[in-house]
Protein backbone atom coordinates (compact mmCIF):
# COMPACT_ATOMS: atom_id res chain seq x y z
CA UNK A 1 0.00 0.00 0.00
CA UNK A 2 2.79 2.34 -0.85
CA UNK A 3 0.58 4.83 -2.60
CA UNK A 4 -1.41 5.61 0.57
CA UNK A 5 -0.27 7.56 3.59
CA UNK A 6 -1.73 8.73 6.87
CA UNK A 7 -0.32 12.12 7.80
CA UNK A 8 -1.13 14.07 10.97
CA UNK A 9 -4.09 16.27 10.13
CA UNK A 10 -4.47 19.82 11.43
CA UNK A 11 -6.23 19.83 14.80
CA UNK A 12 -8.81 22.53 14.77
CA UNK A 13 -10.78 21.94 11.63
CA UNK A 14 -13.75 20.40 13.40
CA UNK A 15 -13.06 21.73 16.82
CA UNK A 16 -12.59 25.46 16.76
CA UNK A 17 -13.68 26.22 20.31
CA UNK A 18 -10.74 28.21 21.52
CA UNK A 19 -12.46 30.43 24.07
CA UNK A 20 -15.37 28.70 25.73
CA UNK A 21 -15.46 31.05 28.70
CA UNK A 22 -15.66 34.16 26.58
CA UNK A 23 -18.46 32.67 24.53
CA UNK A 24 -20.29 31.85 27.77
CA UNK A 25 -19.96 35.45 28.99
CA UNK A 26 -21.17 36.89 25.69
CA UNK A 27 -24.16 34.58 25.54
CA UNK A 28 -25.18 35.00 29.16
CA UNK A 29 -24.72 38.75 29.10
CA UNK A 30 -26.59 39.07 25.84
CA UNK A 31 -29.51 36.89 26.83
CA UNK A 32 -29.86 38.41 30.30
CA UNK A 33 -29.60 41.90 28.85
CA UNK A 34 -32.29 41.10 26.31
CA UNK A 35 -34.53 39.65 29.01
CA UNK A 36 -34.12 42.68 31.26
CA UNK A 37 -34.83 45.12 28.44
CA UNK A 38 -37.75 43.06 27.22
CA UNK A 39 -39.29 42.90 30.68
CA UNK A 40 -38.88 46.64 31.19
CA UNK A 41 -40.50 47.43 27.87
CA UNK A 42 -43.35 45.02 28.52
CA UNK A 43 -43.82 46.50 31.96
CA UNK A 44 -44.11 49.99 30.52
CA UNK A 45 -46.53 48.82 27.87
CA UNK A 46 -48.66 47.14 30.53
CA UNK A 47 -48.60 50.32 32.59
CA UNK A 48 -49.91 52.20 29.58
CA UNK A 49 -52.66 49.71 28.73
CA UNK A 50 -53.89 48.78 32.20
CA UNK A 51 -55.70 52.01 33.08
CA UNK A 52 -57.75 51.61 29.93
CA UNK A 53 -59.38 48.53 31.41
CA UNK A 54 -62.80 49.69 32.63
CA UNK A 55 -63.10 49.99 36.41
CA UNK A 56 -66.19 47.79 36.34
CA UNK A 57 -64.06 44.81 35.28
CA UNK A 58 -61.98 45.05 38.46
CA UNK A 59 -64.83 43.89 40.68
CA UNK A 60 -64.72 40.39 39.24
CA UNK A 61 -61.17 39.99 40.50
CA UNK A 62 -61.49 41.90 43.72
CA UNK A 63 -63.85 39.73 45.77
CA UNK A 64 -61.50 36.78 46.30
CA UNK A 65 -58.63 39.22 46.79
CA UNK A 66 -60.45 41.10 49.57
CA UNK A 67 -61.35 37.80 51.20
CA UNK A 68 -57.70 36.74 51.18
CA UNK A 69 -56.44 40.05 52.50
CA UNK A 70 -59.02 40.21 55.29
CA UNK A 71 -57.97 36.72 56.27
CA UNK A 72 -59.68 34.93 59.11
CA UNK A 73 -60.48 38.10 61.03
CA UNK A 74 -64.06 38.83 61.96
CA UNK A 75 -65.87 41.64 60.09
CA UNK A 76 -65.51 43.94 63.10
CA UNK A 77 -67.67 46.63 64.62
CA UNK A 78 -70.20 47.92 62.10
CA UNK A 79 -70.14 51.39 63.65
CA UNK A 80 -66.43 51.73 62.97
CA UNK A 81 -66.96 50.53 59.41
CA UNK A 82 -69.76 53.04 58.90
CA UNK A 83 -67.63 55.86 60.33
CA UNK A 84 -64.74 54.97 58.04
CA UNK A 85 -67.06 54.67 55.05
CA UNK A 86 -68.48 58.13 55.77
CA UNK A 87 -64.99 59.63 55.86
CA UNK A 88 -64.05 57.77 52.69
CA UNK A 89 -67.08 59.06 50.82
CA UNK A 90 -66.18 62.66 51.69
CA UNK A 91 -62.58 62.09 50.65
CA UNK A 92 -63.64 60.47 47.39
CA UNK A 93 -65.80 63.49 46.60
CA UNK A 94 -62.89 65.81 47.44
CA UNK A 95 -60.63 63.88 45.06
CA UNK A 96 -63.21 64.13 42.31
CA UNK A 97 -63.59 60.37 42.01
CA UNK A 98 -66.37 59.62 39.48
CA UNK A 99 -69.59 58.08 40.77
CA UNK A 100 -69.05 54.82 38.91
CA UNK A 101 -65.84 54.19 40.90
CA UNK A 102 -67.22 53.73 44.41
CA UNK A 103 -64.93 53.28 47.39
CA UNK A 104 -65.80 50.46 49.76
CA UNK A 105 -64.01 50.52 53.08
CA UNK A 106 -63.51 47.27 54.99
CA UNK A 107 -62.58 47.44 58.65
CA UNK A 108 -60.59 44.35 59.58
CA UNK A 109 -60.45 43.42 63.27
CA UNK A 110 -56.81 42.36 63.22
CA UNK A 111 -53.61 43.46 64.93
CA UNK A 112 -51.88 44.25 61.64
CA UNK A 113 -50.71 47.85 61.53
CA UNK A 114 -51.58 48.61 57.95
CA UNK A 115 -54.10 49.97 55.48
CA UNK A 116 -54.22 49.14 51.82
CA UNK A 117 -56.14 49.69 48.62
CA UNK A 118 -56.80 46.98 46.10
CA UNK A 119 -58.82 46.30 42.96
CA UNK A 120 -62.39 47.40 42.63
CA UNK A 121 -62.05 50.39 44.93
CA UNK A 122 -61.79 48.24 48.06
CA UNK A 123 -59.84 49.82 50.88
CA UNK A 124 -58.93 47.75 53.92
CA UNK A 125 -58.11 49.35 57.25
CA UNK A 126 -56.78 47.18 60.05
CA UNK A 127 -57.52 47.65 63.75
CA UNK A 128 -53.79 47.76 64.57
CA UNK A 129 -53.39 50.93 62.52
CA UNK A 130 -56.57 52.53 63.79
CA UNK A 131 -55.45 52.03 67.38
CA UNK A 132 -52.34 54.09 66.78
CA UNK A 133 -53.94 57.09 65.06
CA UNK A 134 -53.70 60.26 67.14
CA UNK A 135 -56.57 62.19 65.55
CA UNK A 136 -58.96 62.35 62.64
CA UNK A 137 -56.62 64.37 60.43
CA UNK A 138 -54.11 61.52 60.42
CA UNK A 139 -56.87 59.02 59.68
CA UNK A 140 -58.07 61.17 56.81
CA UNK A 141 -54.54 61.32 55.42
CA UNK A 142 -54.26 57.54 55.53
CA UNK A 143 -57.62 57.00 53.88
CA UNK A 144 -56.95 59.77 51.38
CA UNK A 145 -53.65 58.16 50.39
CA UNK A 146 -55.29 54.80 49.80
CA UNK A 147 -58.19 56.34 47.90
CA UNK A 148 -55.65 58.22 45.78
CA UNK A 149 -54.26 54.82 44.72
CA UNK A 150 -57.73 53.93 43.47
CA UNK A 151 -58.10 57.30 41.73
CA UNK A 152 -54.84 56.71 39.89
CA UNK A 153 -55.87 53.10 39.04
CA UNK A 154 -52.68 51.87 40.72
CA UNK A 155 -53.98 48.40 41.65
CA UNK A 156 -54.86 47.45 38.08
CA UNK A 157 -51.58 48.90 36.79
CA UNK A 158 -49.54 46.83 39.27
CA UNK A 159 -51.52 43.74 38.46
CA UNK A 160 -51.22 44.30 34.73
CA UNK A 161 -47.50 44.85 34.97
CA UNK A 162 -47.07 41.80 37.16
CA UNK A 163 -49.10 39.55 34.89
CA UNK A 164 -47.34 40.68 31.72
CA UNK A 165 -43.89 40.22 33.23
CA UNK A 166 -44.81 36.81 34.64
CA UNK A 167 -46.21 35.70 31.29
CA UNK A 168 -43.10 36.87 29.44
CA UNK A 169 -40.85 35.08 31.90
CA UNK A 170 -42.94 31.92 31.65
CA UNK A 171 -42.70 32.02 27.86
CA UNK A 172 -38.94 32.42 28.00
CA UNK A 173 -38.57 29.70 30.62
CA UNK A 174 -40.68 27.33 28.55
CA UNK A 175 -38.40 27.76 25.57
CA UNK A 176 -35.12 27.20 27.38
CA UNK A 177 -33.97 23.61 27.82
CA UNK A 178 -32.19 24.03 31.12
CA UNK A 179 -34.23 23.34 34.23
CA UNK A 180 -32.02 25.06 36.78
CA UNK A 181 -31.67 28.19 34.68
CA UNK A 182 -35.47 28.10 34.37
CA UNK A 183 -35.84 28.47 38.09
CA UNK A 184 -33.42 31.37 38.28
CA UNK A 185 -35.12 33.29 35.49
CA UNK A 186 -38.52 32.46 36.92
CA UNK A 187 -37.60 33.77 40.33
CA UNK A 188 -36.11 36.90 38.88
CA UNK A 189 -39.42 37.59 37.25
CA UNK A 190 -41.47 36.77 40.30
CA UNK A 191 -40.80 40.08 41.95
CA UNK A 192 -44.35 40.79 40.96
CA UNK A 193 -46.16 41.32 44.18
CA UNK A 194 -49.27 43.45 44.18
CA UNK A 195 -47.15 46.22 45.64
CA UNK A 196 -46.94 49.73 44.36
CA UNK A 197 -43.81 51.37 43.06
CA UNK A 198 -42.17 54.31 44.76
CA UNK A 199 -43.43 56.75 42.15
CA UNK A 200 -46.97 55.46 42.62
CA UNK A 201 -46.66 55.98 46.36
CA UNK A 202 -45.37 59.52 45.91
CA UNK A 203 -48.19 60.39 43.53
CA UNK A 204 -50.72 58.97 45.98
CA UNK A 205 -49.22 61.11 48.75
CA UNK A 206 -49.61 64.19 46.59
CA UNK A 207 -53.23 63.59 45.63
CA UNK A 208 -54.04 62.42 49.15
CA UNK A 209 -52.59 65.54 50.73
CA UNK A 210 -54.51 67.77 48.32
CA UNK A 211 -57.76 66.12 49.43
CA UNK A 212 -56.84 66.59 53.10
CA UNK A 213 -56.14 70.28 52.47
CA UNK A 214 -59.47 70.60 50.65
CA UNK A 215 -61.40 68.98 53.50
CA UNK A 216 -59.75 70.69 56.49
CA UNK A 217 -58.23 73.79 54.97
CA UNK A 218 -54.77 72.84 56.23
CA UNK A 219 -52.38 69.91 56.27
CA UNK A 220 -51.60 69.90 59.96
CA UNK A 221 -51.57 66.43 61.40
CA UNK A 222 -51.20 64.72 58.04
CA UNK A 223 -47.78 63.35 58.83
CA UNK A 224 -48.48 62.75 62.52
CA UNK A 225 -49.18 59.06 61.94
CA UNK A 226 -45.75 58.52 60.45
CA UNK A 227 -44.08 60.53 63.21
CA UNK A 228 -45.89 58.54 65.90
CA UNK A 229 -44.99 55.23 64.34
CA UNK A 230 -41.41 56.23 63.78
CA UNK A 231 -41.05 56.99 67.48
CA UNK A 232 -42.86 53.84 68.44
CA UNK A 233 -41.06 51.53 66.02
CA UNK A 234 -38.49 50.48 68.56
CA UNK A 235 -41.07 49.57 71.17
CA UNK A 236 -43.71 47.48 69.48
CA UNK A 237 -43.49 44.79 66.84
CA UNK A 238 -46.57 45.98 64.99
CA UNK A 239 -45.16 49.45 64.47
CA UNK A 240 -41.84 47.98 63.38
CA UNK A 241 -43.65 45.96 60.72
CA UNK A 242 -45.38 49.10 59.45
CA UNK A 243 -41.99 50.73 59.30
CA UNK A 244 -40.70 47.93 57.11
CA UNK A 245 -43.54 48.07 54.60
CA UNK A 246 -43.32 51.85 54.30
CA UNK A 247 -39.59 52.26 53.90
CA UNK A 248 -39.43 55.80 52.69
CA UNK A 249 -41.01 57.27 55.83
CA UNK A 250 -38.62 60.15 56.45
CA UNK A 251 -38.74 61.16 52.82
CA UNK A 252 -42.51 61.14 52.85
CA UNK A 253 -42.74 63.23 56.01
CA UNK A 254 -40.42 65.76 54.39
CA UNK A 255 -42.33 65.75 51.14
CA UNK A 256 -45.61 66.42 52.94
CA UNK A 257 -44.15 69.66 54.34
CA UNK A 258 -42.65 70.50 50.98
CA UNK A 259 -45.91 69.96 49.10
CA UNK A 260 -47.83 72.04 51.62
CA UNK A 261 -45.39 74.90 51.25
CA UNK A 262 -45.46 74.73 47.48
CA UNK A 263 -49.26 74.73 47.27
CA UNK A 264 -49.74 77.31 49.96
CA UNK A 265 -51.58 75.03 52.37
CA UNK A 266 -51.20 76.03 55.99
CA UNK A 267 -49.13 73.56 57.97
CA UNK A 268 -51.02 74.23 61.17
CA UNK A 269 -54.67 74.37 61.92
CA UNK A 270 -57.45 73.02 64.07
CA UNK A 271 -57.00 69.31 64.67
CA UNK A 272 -60.23 67.30 64.65
CA UNK A 273 -60.16 64.58 67.30
CA UNK A 274 -61.43 61.06 66.70
CA UNK A 275 -64.97 60.29 67.90
CA UNK A 276 -65.28 59.56 71.65
CA UNK A 277 -66.78 56.13 71.23
CA UNK A 278 -63.94 54.94 68.98
CA UNK A 279 -61.43 54.27 71.75
CA UNK A 280 -63.73 51.86 73.57
CA UNK A 281 -64.92 50.32 70.34
CA UNK A 282 -61.34 49.51 69.34
CA UNK A 283 -60.74 47.63 72.54
CA UNK A 284 -57.91 47.65 75.02
CA UNK A 285 -55.14 48.00 72.50
CA UNK A 286 -55.95 51.61 71.80
CA UNK A 287 -53.03 53.89 72.65
CA UNK A 288 -52.99 57.04 70.58
CA UNK A 289 -50.23 59.61 70.83
CA UNK A 290 -50.88 62.69 72.98
CA UNK B 1 -30.59 33.40 45.56
CA UNK B 2 -29.61 29.90 46.62
CA UNK B 3 -30.53 28.56 43.20
CA UNK B 4 -28.23 31.11 41.59
CA UNK B 5 -25.40 29.93 43.82
CA UNK B 6 -26.06 26.30 42.92
CA UNK B 7 -26.20 27.20 39.24
CA UNK B 8 -22.89 29.04 39.38
CA UNK B 9 -21.23 26.20 41.32
CA UNK B 10 -22.44 23.63 38.81
CA UNK B 11 -21.24 25.80 35.95
CA UNK B 12 -17.84 26.24 37.53
CA UNK B 13 -17.53 22.50 38.20
CA UNK B 14 -18.65 21.67 34.69
CA UNK B 15 -16.26 24.16 33.19
CA UNK B 16 -13.29 23.07 35.29
CA UNK B 17 -13.71 19.32 35.11
CA UNK B 18 -14.90 19.45 31.53
CA UNK B 19 -11.81 21.29 30.35
CA UNK B 20 -9.54 18.98 32.31
CA UNK B 21 -11.15 15.87 30.90
CA UNK B 22 -11.08 17.29 27.39
CA UNK B 23 -7.42 18.15 27.54
CA UNK B 24 -6.39 14.75 28.90
CA UNK B 25 -8.50 13.03 26.30
CA UNK B 26 -6.96 14.93 23.42
CA UNK B 27 -3.47 14.11 24.62
CA UNK B 28 -4.38 10.43 24.71
CA UNK B 29 -6.06 10.65 21.30
CA UNK B 30 -3.03 12.21 19.61
CA UNK B 31 -0.73 9.66 21.17
CA UNK B 32 -2.74 6.72 19.94
CA UNK B 33 -3.32 8.21 16.51
CA UNK B 34 0.43 8.41 16.09
CA UNK B 35 0.68 4.84 17.30
CA UNK B 36 -1.90 3.51 14.83
CA UNK B 37 -0.92 5.68 11.88
CA UNK B 38 0.11 2.61 9.87
CA UNK B 39 -3.30 1.05 10.07
CA UNK B 40 -5.20 2.77 7.28
CA UNK B 41 -8.92 3.27 7.23
CA UNK B 42 -10.95 3.82 4.07
CA UNK B 43 -14.53 4.75 3.55
CA UNK B 44 -14.39 3.18 0.06
CA UNK B 45 -16.37 -0.02 -0.38
CA UNK B 46 -13.96 -1.84 -2.67
CA UNK B 47 -10.36 -2.57 -1.58
CA UNK B 48 -7.48 -2.59 -4.09
CA UNK B 49 -7.13 -6.03 -5.77
CA UNK B 50 -10.66 -6.98 -4.87
CA UNK B 51 -10.33 -10.48 -6.37
CA UNK B 52 -7.70 -11.49 -3.81
CA UNK B 53 -8.78 -13.73 -1.00
CA UNK B 54 -8.18 -12.14 2.36
CA UNK B 55 -9.17 -12.68 5.92
CA UNK B 56 -11.87 -10.18 6.73
CA UNK B 57 -13.65 -9.31 9.95
CA UNK B 58 -16.17 -6.76 11.16
CA UNK B 59 -14.50 -4.40 13.62
CA UNK B 60 -16.32 -1.93 15.81
CA UNK B 61 -15.28 0.98 17.96
CA UNK B 62 -17.79 2.83 20.07
CA UNK B 63 -17.58 5.49 22.71
CA UNK B 64 -20.11 7.34 24.87
CA UNK B 65 -19.14 10.77 26.13
CA UNK B 66 -21.28 12.79 28.50
CA UNK B 67 -21.92 16.51 28.17
CA UNK B 68 -20.88 18.53 31.19
CA UNK B 69 -23.16 21.11 32.77
CA UNK B 70 -21.29 24.09 31.39
CA UNK B 71 -21.56 22.85 27.80
CA UNK B 72 -25.22 22.10 28.25
CA UNK B 73 -25.91 25.58 29.65
CA UNK B 74 -24.11 27.30 26.78
CA UNK B 75 -25.90 25.09 24.27
CA UNK B 76 -29.22 25.98 25.93
CA UNK B 77 -28.48 29.68 25.45
CA UNK B 78 -27.45 28.97 21.87
CA UNK B 79 -30.79 27.34 21.29
CA UNK B 80 -32.35 30.75 22.00
CA UNK B 81 -30.14 32.89 19.80
CA UNK B 82 -28.92 30.38 17.17
CA UNK B 83 -25.48 29.89 15.69
CA UNK B 84 -22.76 27.27 15.91
CA UNK B 85 -22.77 25.28 19.09
CA UNK B 86 -19.00 25.14 19.37
CA UNK B 87 -19.18 23.51 22.78
CA UNK B 88 -20.69 20.40 21.21
CA UNK B 89 -18.45 20.50 18.15
CA UNK B 90 -15.39 19.76 20.26
CA UNK B 91 -17.25 16.97 21.98
CA UNK B 92 -18.18 15.26 18.76
CA UNK B 93 -14.71 15.68 17.31
CA UNK B 94 -13.26 13.87 20.33
CA UNK B 95 -15.90 11.19 20.22
CA UNK B 96 -15.43 10.48 16.51
CA UNK B 97 -11.67 10.22 16.77
CA UNK B 98 -11.92 8.04 19.84
CA UNK B 99 -14.39 5.72 18.13
CA UNK B 100 -12.15 5.37 15.09
CA UNK B 101 -9.19 4.65 17.35
CA UNK B 102 -11.06 1.95 19.22
CA UNK B 103 -12.04 0.42 15.91
CA UNK B 104 -8.38 0.41 14.93
CA UNK B 105 -7.47 -1.26 18.22
CA UNK B 106 -10.05 -3.91 17.51
CA UNK B 107 -8.57 -4.42 14.06
CA UNK B 108 -5.01 -4.54 15.33
CA UNK B 109 -6.00 -7.27 17.74
CA UNK B 110 -6.95 -9.53 14.81
CA UNK B 111 -3.82 -8.59 12.93
CA UNK B 112 -5.45 -6.50 10.22
CA UNK B 113 -3.53 -4.19 7.91
CA UNK B 114 -6.38 -1.98 6.80
CA UNK B 115 -10.04 -1.34 7.42
CA UNK B 116 -12.43 -0.80 4.53
CA UNK B 117 -15.93 0.53 4.20
CA UNK B 118 -15.71 2.47 7.43
CA UNK B 119 -18.96 4.10 8.59
CA UNK B 120 -19.44 6.41 11.52
CA UNK B 121 -22.77 6.85 13.28
CA UNK B 122 -23.74 9.24 16.01
CA UNK B 123 -26.55 8.81 18.49
CA UNK B 124 -27.63 11.12 21.27
CA UNK B 125 -28.69 9.64 24.55
CA UNK B 126 -31.23 12.11 25.87
CA UNK B 127 -31.46 12.95 29.51
CA UNK B 128 -33.25 15.51 31.54
CA UNK B 129 -36.14 17.80 30.74
CA UNK B 130 -37.28 18.55 27.23
CA UNK B 131 -34.89 16.11 25.60
CA UNK B 132 -31.74 17.94 26.59
CA UNK B 133 -28.68 16.12 25.32
CA UNK B 134 -27.24 13.96 28.08
CA UNK B 135 -24.55 11.91 26.34
CA UNK B 136 -23.47 11.33 22.80
CA UNK B 137 -22.55 7.92 21.46
CA UNK B 138 -20.38 7.49 18.37
CA UNK B 139 -20.05 4.16 16.65
CA UNK B 140 -17.39 3.47 14.00
CA UNK B 141 -17.42 0.15 12.15
CA UNK B 142 -15.80 -1.35 9.10
CA UNK B 143 -14.37 -4.43 7.47
CA UNK B 144 -10.85 -5.20 8.66
CA UNK B 145 -8.73 -6.92 6.05
CA UNK B 146 -5.57 -8.86 6.79
CA UNK B 147 -3.19 -10.03 4.12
Amino acid sequence: MTEYSNPRLPEHVNNSERRPFREFLWLTGGVLGAVVIGVLVLGLAAQWVAPKIPFAYESGLSQPLVATLAGDAQPGDARIAAYLQGLADRIAAAQGLPKDMPIQVHYVDDDTVNALATLGGHVLVYRGLLQRLPHENALTMVLSHEIAHVTHRDPIVSLGRGVVVAAAVAALVGVSSNSLADQVVGEAGTLTQLGFSRSQERAADKTGLAAVAALYGHTGGASDLYVVLREESGRSAGAAAFFQTHPDLNGRIASISELSRRNGWPLRGRITPLPDWLATALGSGHHPAP
Amino acid sequence: MAELGILLTLLALGFGFGRLAERKHYVSIREREACYADLLVFSARVPPEPERRRNSQLVIGSVVISVDYFKRFVAGLRSLVGGRVTSYEGLLDRARREAVLRMKEDAARVGARMIFCVRIETASISQGAQGAIGSVEVLAYGTALSD
